[in-house]
């Protein structure tokens, strides 16, 4: 194995492969360099395991007691928060009913009291219609021909 | 198979903080998936005794990212304030311990995000015991370096200076493949990063760790050159 094999598996981190240990090891037996390199690469993995491994913490019952309490307390609180969260969002969103909701009811009288007014108004013209059947017959030209002028026009022009 | 039930928060009332830890007795050991249904049907001490049964596992994992009690603390915390509200999408037959180890692992990231973002932390230098210590551990030609129980504190202060001054990711790829010696396949899964992403990261990571560490060498070099001269 040559020295950028045994760098490349290093760097690749397959130096605790079984076949590539092997290898490895044979190499660095006659090699500083590669040795070297081998030295830092294994450190690195145990100073990363050792970051966790100072101060121990002793665990006691207490301890136990104390976590289950806090994680009670923190699901407790979260309960809380989504529901008020949960409130707030009703209460937010109740203003907006609120204004839709009137605006509703006010499109709704608008839009009733037209429908009224044009009932009427229907209703008026049909009374006036009824009252006057010649009405709509007064407004009937006797001109039969509508591009020459009519008797009453003839007689007015004379 | 999901579990069919929701979660009925408002059952699970949680009434007093003064909980009382009840243990289902030895003859009656519940899997967990009896303990998880029995707390989606809202039996608190079921959740109880699954808390207890996994916390020293969430423990672990919390600790190979943060020194500090409070924050492992709140680590456990979180992961099981979170497991107890996303309980209803755990899948049975799965391993509950590896959803929950996902959980803390993903609270361990989030919060090493949030401490990168606030400050943006330097490599101090290395005290004369560290670098004596590191010394001795380059001159020695053995495969594997050991680290005995007086030195432990040591390792850990160098390794603290070297992981501050990775990213969150390369420092997450890092801890789970040395320190929790999870497989790349495993990291992939915990993530949900693809396998050749977990790889890439793992390279990049410890590229950055070397170069950390030649960086910090390099400084202790100087330090001891410029020592040396104002004394002769």
């Amino acid at each position: 194995m040559s020295c950028q094999e045994v760098r490349r598996l290093l760097r690749k981190g397959y130096s605790h492969a079984p076949i590539a240990s092997y290898e490895i090891r044979s190499h660095v037996r006659l090699c500083t360099k590669c040795n070297q390199e081998l030295i830092i690469n294994t450190l690195m993995n145990t100073l990363v395991t050792s970051y966790g491994d100072a101060n121990p913490y002793e665990h006691s019952p207490w301890d136990d007691l104390r976590l289950v309490n806090r994680i009670k307390s923190r699901i407790q609180a979260a309960n809380g928060y989504r529901a008020s969260s949960w409130d707030a969002a009703i209460i937010g969103v109740k203003g907006w009913l609120l204004a839709f909701g009137a605006m509703a009811i006010l499109l709704l009288v608008l839009s009733s009291q037209f429908a009224t007014g044009s009932t009427l108004d229907q209703m008026a013209s049909d009374r006036i219609s009824h009252n006057n059947p010649n009405w709509s017959e007064e407004l009937v030209s006797t001109n039969s021909s509508p591009n020459l002028p009519s008797e009453e026009d003839s007689e007015n022009a004379h | 198979m999901l579990v069919d039930q929701s979660i009925n928060q408002s059952v699970f009332t949680l009434g007093s903080n003064e909980a009382e830890i009840t243990h289902f007795p030895a003859s009656t050991i519940a899997s967990d998936d009896r303990l998880i249904e029995l707390t989606l049907s809202g039996d608190e001490a079921a959740f109880e005794s699954l808390l207890l049964r996994h916390h020293r596992r969430i423990f672990s994992i919390a600790r190979r990212f943060f020194r500090s009690r409070e924050t492992v603390e709140d680590i456990v915390q979180e992961t099981f304030s979170k497991a107890f509200f996303s309980l209803s999408t755990y899948r049975r037959g799965a391993t509950f311990e590896q959803w929950l180890a996902k959980i803390a692992v993903n609270n361990c990231y989030d919060e090493l995000r949030r401490r990168k973002k606030r400050s943006e932390s330097l490599i101090t230098e290395l005290s004369t015991d560290e670098e004596g210590w590191l010394q001795i551990k380059l001159s020695q030609t053995a495969f594997e370096a050991h680290v005995n129980e007086a030195e432990k504190g040591i390792a850990a202060e160098i390794s603290s200076k070297l992981l501050s001054s990775l990213s969150p990711e390369d420092r997450l790829v890092l801890t789970l493949l040395h320190a929790e010696n999870n497989s790349v396949k495993e990291i992939a899964q915990i993530t949900g990063w693809s396998e050749a992403k977990v790889k890439i990261r793992a390279f990049r990571a410890r590229h950055s760790m070397r170069r950390a560490f030649q960086r910090l060498r390099k400084a202790e070099e100087r330090k001891l050159r410029v020592t040396g001269e104002t004394t002769r």
